[in-house]
């Protein structure tokens, strides 16, 4: 095969098919109490990131930079991060691990609306051969898979509160689903500042300004105010449970938006780069 | 879950009481709250409403035209430039003085966590039949140290940085706002588009130029001759880099030289220069008219993006009754991107009606409507960005400090154990900062398999 968008293209959809199988594996070992079935499924996912980073190597060989030029390539290495950090904290704090609920199924999602965007290659611009451009990029993933997980947490804690179906009895008990939203919520605001942070050093770098008042960096600025609010309604007004996962659902839906559309929709350097 | 004690506020004794008033009330969860929402609710209209400093005024009087309501409110409120309307400014002196107040509230806090006494004598809610001094050994083996001790009273703390987080995550909210606020006042930035071998004078107009409120119009140290331009290209015709050699004339000295390109820093005297990635060539074209009369018309264009497309731009000259449409090729026979001749196509526009058409290489010329034109020469020009700005440093400061706050809020919850010899036991109480779920078996340990009961 010497064509490398077919290559890639295989590669990808191998990757897609993999986590779908490893989501569904994942989720009746969850719900039917089947481990056998939820190691299938943990094992299938990692075999879904050993052909998805494949694919992303083989990416990064023909295009000549890392992936974070074109919407196919940022969302196909989001997938990724969010996958690989998932994996992480399932090993440090094991009791994430229901969270792969979510987070499986998301993963596909992501890298399959990848695939129908446009693949064409486009070289690096000068602006964009920065490191602070890598180390930007690279902690909004971090940041949305952290995000991620704090979601499922607190879906969790919405289903648990108001269900009694077996699966939902053996997640941690609602204070512990709380206090794990609450936390992921907090490194996931912590990585949204890094992510800024390197943003800002990049365009000053770049153009000699760290912020354009361009609408991408004003919807990510006013998102983090918007979970540095939801931190403070939790720690001084007491906010918890589903008042606690509501708002922060409110916060995770502004992410995704500040993160996907207002690119899309507005005019900004960052929507003539990552389009 | 046992909450052994309250923190107390510190005491303002030494505050006359309508101080202190005012600092309890800026300082109050609802102030804090109202005020955080305030200012999200002027950077949620900041981004949504087209403001003057960075809309063109047609694109302003156009939308205020769509808008009549909003746009007369948006008027008498100042919402078409909330940024230097006097309510914000109001607004962001009472955020910075919360802020501030909070900040050195919270270190007082964060100091005395870390190394205070334990509270006086209270009522400690866990009895252990467990002996003190094995407690306390168990609690220092499981990561606390012992902070302080009062007669039989221990106070020990297991990651005491973490009393830290939010008192350096808000210093660094204000280091970055006192920058930004130092920049926005007093920053100068001028963008100026020049041929090479032009040179660019202190106190010349520039192309564009920002400044902030309390700043001056921006003059150059010296003098600055744009020597070359020189672009790559990768060979999809996107552009791979752009450099260009200035040299600064400095009267009585030495001229210095500096190297640019996109994405490298060069000071020169403090002030910063840039390469902008906007490029392309000037032509210069001389227009004969029926008279003999000579009218030399310069015109710049960016470059094309791709070597079979021309980039355009349309020109007014006062000596010329025509609009001038150009149109202009990377190379003559759109065969590459980047070569030595450059191909100009000139089209004399009156009332939407065309005059006269010509396409010109360096060195031709030919009749242009009543014209004869002739490219007498081109030459490349490129966008340098010079500027002068103040605070930068503690922006970018600031944040570090709030990444290292955030990190030590969320990854080192601290917690700390008062404990107190009760007869052959002990009584104590436990507390976590933050995350308390996830750390109450740590308690369990340390008592090991005794169940602390209710005291
Ligand atoms: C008027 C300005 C502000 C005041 C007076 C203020 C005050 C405080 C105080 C007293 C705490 C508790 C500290 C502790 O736990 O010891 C806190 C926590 C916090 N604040 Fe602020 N704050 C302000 C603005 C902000 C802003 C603009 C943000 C970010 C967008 C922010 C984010 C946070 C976070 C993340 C925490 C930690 C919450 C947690 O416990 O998880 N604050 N703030």
């Amino acid at each position: 095969m010497n064509n490398p968008a077919l290559v890639e293209t295989i590669l990808h959809w191998t990757a897609v098919v993999l986590y779908v199988l490893a989501s569904l594996a994942n989720t009746t070992g969850l719900i039917f109490a089947r481990p056998r079935a939820e190691r299938a499924g943990y094992r299938l996912a990692l075999a879904g990131l050993l052909v998805h980073s494949a694919a992303l190597l083989h990416r990064w060989v023909e295009a000549g930079h890392g992936p974070y030029m074109v919407r196919y390539e940022v969302l196909s290495s989001n997938a990724w991060m969010a996958l690989v950090l998932f994996l992480l904290f399932a090993r440090l704090f094991p009791r994430v691990r229901p969270t792969s609920i979510i987070v499986f199924p998301g993963v596909f999602l992501l890298l399959a609306i990848g695939i129908f965007t446009n693949p064409e290659i486009r070289k690096l611009p000068p602006t964009l051969s920065s490191i602070w451009l890598v180390l930007h990029v690279s902690f909004y993933k971090i940041a949305l898979a952290t995000l991620l997980v704090a979601l499922a947490f607190s879906l969790f804690f919405v289903l648990k509160n108001r269900f009694s179906w077996a699966w939902l009895q053996r997640l941690p008990e609602l204070g512990s689903l709380d206090a794990y939203s609450y936390r992921f919520a907090g490194f996931g605001f912590t990585f949204w500042a890094i992510g800024m942070l390197a943003g800002s050093i990049w365009a000053y770098q770049s153009w000699g300004r760290f912020w354009a008042w361009d609408p991408v960096e004003n919807w990510s600025l006013f998102t983090w105010s918007l979970f540095g609010l939801y931190l403070h309604l939790r720690r001084f007004f007491g906010w918890q449970g589903e008042k606690a996962a509501a708002l922060f659902l409110f916060c995770f839906t502004m992410a995704v938006l500040s993160m996907f559309f207002v690119p899309l929709l507005s005019s900004s350097v960052h929507s003539e780069y990552f389009q | 879950m046992p909450l052994f004690f309250q923190d107390t506020p510190l005491a303002d004794l030494d505050k006359p009481p309508l101080l202190s008033r005012l600092k309890q009330t800026l300082l109050a969860r609802k102030t804090v709250l109202l005020l955080l929402i305030l200012l999200m609710s002027s950077l949620f209209l900041g981004s949504t409403l087209p403001q003057r400093f960075n809309t063109p005024d047609l694109t302003l009087a156009r939308w205020q035209q769509a808008n009549p309501v909003l746009g007369r409110f948006a008027a008498v409120l100042g919402l078409d430039h909330i940024y230097t309307t006097p309510w914000f400014a109001v607004l962001l002196a009472l955020f910075l003085s919360s802020l501030l107040l909070s900040t050195i509230e919270q270190s007082r806090l964060a100091l005395r966590r870390t190394w205070g006494p334990p509270p006086p004598a209270q009522h400690l809610p866990l009895a252990s039949s467990r002996p003190f001094e094995k407690v306390l050994a168990a609690a220092q083996q499981a990561g606390f140290r012992l902070v302080s001790r009062v007669d039989h009273t221990c106070r020990l703390v297991r990651n005491a940085a973490g009393y830290w987080g939010a008192a350096l995550f808000h210093l660094g909210l204000l280091l970055v706002l006192a920058g930004v606020l130092l920049l926005v006042l007093t920053q100068k930035r001028g963008l100026v588009h020049l041929a090479e071998g032009e040179v660019f004078s202190p106190g010349m107009a520039w192309t564009s130029q920002e400044k902030g409120v309390l700043a001056d119009f921006f003059f150059l140290p010296e003098a600055v001759r744009l020597e070359s331009v020189r672009p790559e290209f990768w060979e999809t015709d996107d552009l791979k880099q752009q450099r260009a050699t200035v040299t600064f004339l400095e009267p009585g000295t030495e001229s210095t030289t500096c190297e640019l390109e996109i994405n490298r820093t060069v000071f020169h005297r403090n002030i910063r220069v840039d390469q902008s990635a906007s490029f392309g060539h000037a032509f210069l074209v001389i227009l004969v008219d029926e008279a003999g009369r000579e009218l030399p018309l310069r015109m710049d264009l960016e470059h094309p993006s791709r070597r079979d497309q021309a980039s355009y731009n349309s020109f007014e000259f006062e000596s010329v009754p025509y609009l001038v449409k150009a149109k202009y090729y990377a190379d003559a026979s759109h065969r590459s991107i980047d070569s030595g001749t450059p191909q100009l196509v000139l089209r004399l526009d009156l009332a939407g009606e065309s005059a006269g058409e010509i396409s010109l290489l360096p060195g031709q010329q030919g009749s242009l409507g009543p014209y004869t034109a002739r490219l007498i020469g081109t030459a490349r020009w490129t966008g340098l960005v010079f500027s002068d700005l103040q605070g930068m440093g503690l922006v970018f400061f600031g944040f570090f400090v709030i990444i290292g706050g955030g990190v030590l809020i969320y990854c080192l919850p601290p917690r700390e154990i008062v404990l107190q010899a009760a007869g052959t036991g002990c009584r104590l109480a436990w507390k976590a900062g933050r995350f308390a779920a996830f750390y109450e078996s740590e308690l369990q340990g340390i008592l090991e398999d005794e169940q602390p009961g209710p005291g």
